[in-house]
């Protein structure tokens, strides 16, 4: 659990629910992780497992029935979950950046891409009109645009889905955020365009060095680009380990029921896919103990009567009161 | 194998001139329409810079009075639409009386749309208390017809102004209590549009990189839902006008001694019994001309602006 660098991000307890009609259902429930300055966390999980709602608490982009009732969200030092809305506007303006699954709803299709990467920069750095088209123009450049000058005037409908998610890119990144956040960056795109946009996002961390949380279902997009992974099941933590450490020796049972569903061909060339029995619970209908001991094979009577707290060990933790041992991988 | 003549895309693609022309002969109508209007327009603001305003002492001679159109027994060429009861010339009057009716009109809807504009804006983006009272609002003044409402307003108006007032007075009240009749529709249709736009991502993107609600709303909201909005607003003129003329053909809009199109219709209402037709007729015909011909491109606009409709017709 010690680290010897203070993290940049640092999530504890956080907590969302969702006020609805007879009653609050939890969604997010004491979620705790950091981010390292520099590290890439990966963020997995199926369906309303709480991923994107994780990404919206921490920028404060929760709209109602969704509300954020407890935890605390340190960012480099600075509690930003108790600001008022304008001064959450000043720190997080610039220095988090979000990147958005929709290319085609997360560009204002009526301002060209130009003009929004100006507005964007000149929103955050003190730069002048041309310095800040200069600077747009270097970030078109920099995510793979060819001819920055032509696309600097087009508008959004103009571009093809790829062209717009990389325009999504250079606008999280072009005010030079401390944290990224990708919800989803490769989801609604093209397989052979996916792999063009995480190679870019990698690149692009490897130049600017920012902290990236990466929130996908994709165990793929995680191996190639994550530093360490939070799996999420049913709005709480299951395990947080370094990618290596998740794929070879997962703790969590869930966890290896996640890979072992994800097809990927053995040395042998063999396509082996078990899947996990049952489904998710839904909101609000959250099994007492351990959220996923009915689809668990090893779970037993304390699983059933009492939530496992996270536990830490060296690099990792988990919530599992039996966790799979190493040789069980 | 036949040859393919390869033409490069950017000499296929059409100037700006080129599109107008194309979209001109797609629908010869509206484009019609579009040039009655405009000549409307220039008639009823170029004609008055050049002839005396016939509403004023000078501009009218009671030896003319109710000379018929040129092509009567009676007619004289100098008045080719024939005089009223006080010798004025018809084709001067109706120019200045269109010019009143146009004026009056663009000036009512703006402020319909201003204030519609604003409150549709405002309802949509917060939502919740603040929306379900200016709906309400809204659904109360729908209750009431558009013209009684005008009237109302109108009325209040004059009761706190007083009976003393001039010209430019009654046209403000009229102009005011137009554009208040009229906001419903505004409003409506901005906030369901915007309740659309609030949503999508790249608000939220505005919001995260610190934009205030205001900027987030004119400078990314507001763009985005004014196309439907313009469109009401083309065909609203035409509404706007007729409500115009009939508030100064009831007596409550423009007062009689000067020009709209109302007034001079109401005038020559008092001499249709006697056989003077033409001094209500040609301001009629030039109402309706004027107003099919908005509402004919204001329904074009709406069938170009709406994606749901296109490739029909």
């Amino acid at each position: 659990m010690i680290t010897s660098t203070a993290p940049l991000l640092d999530v504890r307890d956080l907590t969302v629910t969702i006020n609805r009609e007879g009653g609050l259902v939890t969604a997010l429930d004491k979620v705790s992780f950091f981010i390292n300055p520099g590290e890439v966390l990966g963020i997995v999980g199926e369906s309303g497992a709480g991923k994107s709602i994780t990404g919206a608490a921490i920028i404060d982009l929760l709209v109602p029935p969704l509300k954020r009732t407890g935890g605390t969200i340190t960012l480099a030092g600075t509690r930003i979950d108790q600001l008022s809305p304008k001064a959450m506007r000043s720190v997080r303006g610039g220095r988090i950046g979000f990147v958005f699954q929709d290319p085609m709803t997360s560009l204002n299709p009526v301002i060209t891409i130009g003009q929004q990467l100006c507005d964007t920069i000149q929103a955050h750095l003190k730069l002048s009109g041309s310095q800040a088209k200069k600077k747009a123009l270097d970030w078109l450049d920099r995510v793979g645009l060819p001819n920055p000058d032509v696309q600097f005037k087009r508008y959004p409908h103009q571009l093809s889905g790829g062209m717009r998610q990389r325009v999504v890119i250079a606008l999280a990144l072009c005010a030079d955020p401390m944290l990224v956040i990708a919800d989803e960056p490769t989801t609604a795109l093209d397989v052979s365009v996916q792999a063009h946009i995480l190679e870019l996002l990698r690149d692009l961390h490897r130049e600017s060095n920012v902290s990236m949380m990466l929130i996908t279902h994709d165990l793929g997009v995680i191996a190639k680009m994550a530093d360490r992974v939070a799996v999420l099941y049913a709005g709480r933590v299951a395990e947080i380990s370094p990618v290596g450490e998740l794929f070879n020796a997962p703790k969590h049972p869930y966890t290896r029921g996640l890979i072992r569903a994800t097809p990927m061909p053995s040395t042998t060339g063999e396509m082996r896919l078990d899947q996990i029995p049952g489904a998710m619970p839904g909101l609000g209908s959250v099994p007492p103990g351990c959220a996923f001991n009915p689809r668990c094979f090893k779970a037993e009577g304390d699983c059933r009567a009492t939530i496992p707290p996270l536990h830490h060990e060296a690099s990792s933790a988990f919530s599992c009161f039996h966790p799979l041992e190493r040789v069980n991988a | 194998m036949t040859p393919v003549v390869n033409t490069p895309a950017i000499a296929r693609r059409r100037s700006r001139g080129g599109k107008l022309l194309h979209a001109m002969r797609r629908a010869p109508g509206p484009t019609l329409c579009a040039v009655v209007i405009f000549a409307l327009l220039i008639y009823a603001f170029v004609v008055p810079l050049f002839s005396l305003n016939p509403f004023e002492f000078s501009g009218m001679s009671v030896l003319d009075s109710f000379i018929p159109p040129a092509w009567m027994a009676d007619g004289s060429a100098d008045f080719p639409l024939g005089t009223d009861d006080q010798g004025r010339n018809l084709i001067t009057a109706m120019a200045y009386g269109m010019r009143t009716s146009i004026i009056v009109g663009f000036l009512s809807v703006t402020i319909g749309l201003v204030l519609g504009g604003s409150l549709g804006l405002i309802a949509g983006f917060v939502g919740g208390k603040v929306d379900a009272f200016i709906m309400r609002v809204a659904d109360v003044q729908l209750a009431y017809p558009a013209l009684l409402l005008a009237m109302i307003i109108d009325g209040a108006a004059r009761a706190v102004l007083g009976a003393e007032r001039s010209v430019g007075t009654a046209m403000a009240i009229v102009v005011m209590s137009i554009g208040i009749a009229f906001w419903v529709q505004y409003a409506r249709t901005i906030r369901s549009s915007v309740m659309i736009e609030r949503d999508q991502d790249y608000v939220s993107a505005a919001r995260i990189t610190g934009r205030s609600n205001l900027s987030i709303i004119v400078l990314h909201i507001l763009p985005n839902v004014m196309a439907p909005v313009l469109v009401i607003a083309t065909i609203n003129l035409g509404i706007a006008i007729i409500t115009e003329a009939t508030l100064s053909f009831l007596g409550i809009g423009i007062p009689v001694t000067s020009p709209s199109l109302g007034t001079l219709i109401r005038n020559g209402n008092n001499f249709l019994q006697s056989g003077e037709w033409w001094i209500s007729v040609w301001p009629c015909l030039t109402l309706v001309l004027f107003v099919v011909s908005v509402n004919i491109l204001g329904d074009h606009l709406r069938d170009v602006y709406n994606p749901r409709l296109r490739g029909r017709s």
